[in-house]
């Protein structure tokens, strides 16, 4: 089967003037002019517009575009008890920055962090949700540890604290959820201890549902076997900035199902279906082995709204291309 | 011993200058009767800094929204994509390069000149580094992240030049991309060098880091052609400070940030002072400058006030 699917951000503003409510109301929070509850009554808001928006462009799976989201990293994290954020860090080679993650005590989740996000963004009737969460290991390591003074005992309190997570969205009836890792890539000595607590966290998702491992800006191209201890129904993978992830494709274990990172994400350079797809044409028969989701690379939040809808339309338009070619099942 | 003072660039707009900028977007008023109100707020800018007892002076960027996109859409071959996030609540337009990159004329000496008129201590011209135009804007036309780069040092370069003839001794440019990717510092410095080479003598020259990750590449930054290196510190507590500091060249100045622009609340004198002393025991206090993280152009202007007064009273 294939399916057209966001990654996991979009852009939480536009250039119109009544696509920036959000910028606006957070200038008066700063100001003193808007209180937080009015800040979160036009996050619900621009959340339910931006799943209707992704609906509007006929992508299979969408998400709330982590529109709540303060970064990729310390929305999640600042939920969690024994975490605080620190000063700015870079996400990656991106041009968005974040709170670096502070571990100051035992890690723990006394309260839900994305469920009531979830449940909202279903109310909008989108053909199918995906619950997006931080990886265990690339929050370990992007964390400052005043308290394990280890990677592995900090990973595991995380994925413990996010199989919670994972558990609770899926009682919010989430049928596909994503765990992010892009930190893999750039440290394949850690597959081990991403199959160990990914695995964790997807265990909270409930049988029969789809769960995706996320890679990104890499690829994991420095993995063997390990490929196949790799939890998750699916395995995301850049191939924009991770070019050595097209051999990977060859390799992958039977059955794996696979999200391919194919439109940048980072540039407004908008790729069409047909240049796409005459990319995937070499793969054209491993590929219709599998259920295969098609989208962008990573989180559209790293370009202006008007492109990242293009950049979905453009997805949409390259599972019917492939549906109606290759006579894929979507 | 006092040290030295100076801040990094944006000064928080007057709410006079809010609706000045919103009434010439909606037509309301013109050109001229905008830069009336943008030139009456730098006035106050500067005023404001002189009361408190900066030492080296800025504008306030009260022309600009944003340093990059503000720059760069005055340069041909630019057009603009749209609003991007950059943190939080924190959104930039994106420029884009469709064409060759050019330059019609100087972009930013007529504002360094009024500031200049204005003020009785010296005052800095900023502008931004090739290297943060480049990672900055989204590129449909090089192709290559080098070529477009070296085009922004060109189009920078001539600006600095102009700057430097019109009487402008102290120079910074703003590269809050330093450090992105740590294969590409060979090209920043590079890039920095054709701008910063040809000032030497004529201007001392400022770069500043932005909030680069000292930790991951101290060593490395610490090697950028200038006479004087600007970063943040304050938001985490100078992680890798020691690294940037023991490989910093014996005749560059440091200027080290000691006010966590991020943080609404205005620090105490004695708290800024704590992380004077810190710093301090990394950078000669005979090189060091003391300065905020980053602009105040996202911090309420009496915070703005309370911050840099706590600071220069702590440097005295």
């Amino acid at each position: 089967m294939i399916r057209s699917a966001n990654h996991s951000s979009y852009p939480r503003i536009g250039d119109g003037a009544w696509d920036q409510q959000l910028r606006r109301v957070a200038r008066d929070r700063e100001r003193g002019l808007a209180s937080d509850d009015e800040v979160r009554g036009v996050e619900d808001e621009v959340a339910a517009l931006v799943v209707a928006e992704q609906s509007r462009a006929f992508v299979d799976v969408v998400t709330d575009g982590l529109v709540r989201w303060s970064g990729p990293l310390s929305h999640v994290a600042a939920g969690f008890d024994g975490v605080g954020l620190d000063g700015l860090v870079r996400w990656f080679e991106t041009g968005l920055y974040d709170r670096r993650p502070v571990v100051r005590g035992a890690i723990s989740r006394s309260a839900a962090r994305t469920v009531r996000d979830a449940e909202l963004a279903l109310e909008v009737k989108p053909k199918a949700l995906k619950a997006v969460l931080p990886g265990p290991v690339t929050l370990a390591r992007v964390a400052r540890d005043e308290h394990y003074g280890d990677l592995r005992a900090r990973a595991l309190a995380f994925a413990e604290a996010l199989h919670d997570e994972a558990r609770d969205l899926a009682a919010a009836g989430v049928r596909v959820l994503q765990i992010d890792e892009p930190q893999l890539g750039h440290r394949p000595e850690d597959v081990d201890l991403v199959a160990e607590t990914v695995g964790a966290v997807f265990s909270g998702a409930g049988p029969g549902a789809t769960t995706i491992l996320a890679t990104y800006f890499c690829d994991l191209s420095a993995l063997g076997d390990e490929l196949a201890r790799l939890p998750g129904t699916h395995l995301g993978l850049d191939l924009v900035h991770g070019p050595g992830n097209w051999p990977v494709l060859l390799r992958l274990p039977d059955g794996k199902g696979v999200q391919l990172g194919l439109f940048d994400a980072r540039t407004t350079r908008v790729e069409t279906a047909d240049e796409v797809a005459a990319r995937l044409a070499p793969y054209r028969e491993i590929l219709m082995a599998r259920d295969v989701l098609v989208g962008p690379q990573c989180g559209l939040e790293l370009v202006p709204r008007d492109t990242a809808f293009d950049k979905l339309l453009q997805a949409r338009y390259l599972k019917e291309k492939l549906v109606k070619e290759w006579r894929w099942r979507s | 011993m006092a040290l030295l003072t100076s801040t990094i660039g944006s000064l928080p707009k007057p709410p006079a200058l809010h609706e000045a900028r919103r009434r010439f977007a909606e037509g309301e008023i013109d050109g001229p009767a905008l830069r009336e109100v943008e030139n009456e707020a730098v006035s106050r800018a500067i005023a404001l800094q002189e009361d408190l007892g900066l030492h080296l002076l800025v504008d306030g960027e009260m022309d600009r929204a944003d340093p990059i996109c503000s720059f760069a859409e005055r340069l041909g071959g630019i057009g603009i994509a749209g609003w991007v996030r950059i943190f939080g609540d924190r959104y930039v337009r994106k420029p884009k390069i469709v064409g060759p990159i050019a330059r019609a004329g100087a972009s930013t000496v007529d504002r360094w000149r009024f500031a200049r008129d204005a003020a009785s201590a010296a005052v800095k011209a900023v502008i931004p580094g090739p290297y943060s135009l480049m990672d900055g804007s989204f590129d449909e036309h090089y192709g290559s992240r080098r070529d477009a780069c070296l085009a922004f040092a060109e189009v920078v370069r001539a600006e600095a030049l102009d700057l430097a003839a019109a009487g402008a001794t102290e120079i910074q440019l703003d590269e809050p991309s330093a450090g992105a990717r740590l294969d590409e510092i060979p090209l920043l410095i590079e890039a920095l060098g054709r701008v910063t080479e040809p000032l030497a003598g004529r201007a001392r020259t400022w770069v500043y880091l932005g909030y680069a990750d000292l930790a991951a590449a101290g060593a490395e930054l610490a090697a950028m052609p200038a006479d004087g290196l600007l970063v943040a510190g304050a938001h985490c507590a100078y992680a890798g400070l020691d690294a940037f500091a023991q490989s910093l060249p014996s005749a560059r100045f440091a200027g080290i940030g000691v006010v966590d622009v991020l943080d609404p609340r205005v620090e105490t004198e004695a708290e800024i002072a704590a992380r004077i002393a810190r710093v301090a025991t990394s950078i000669p206090r005979d090189r060091l400058w003391v300065v905020p993280d980053g602009g105040f152009r996202a911090v309420r202007a009496d915070a703005a006030r309370g911050k840099l007064a706590a600071m220069v009273a702590a440097a005295r």
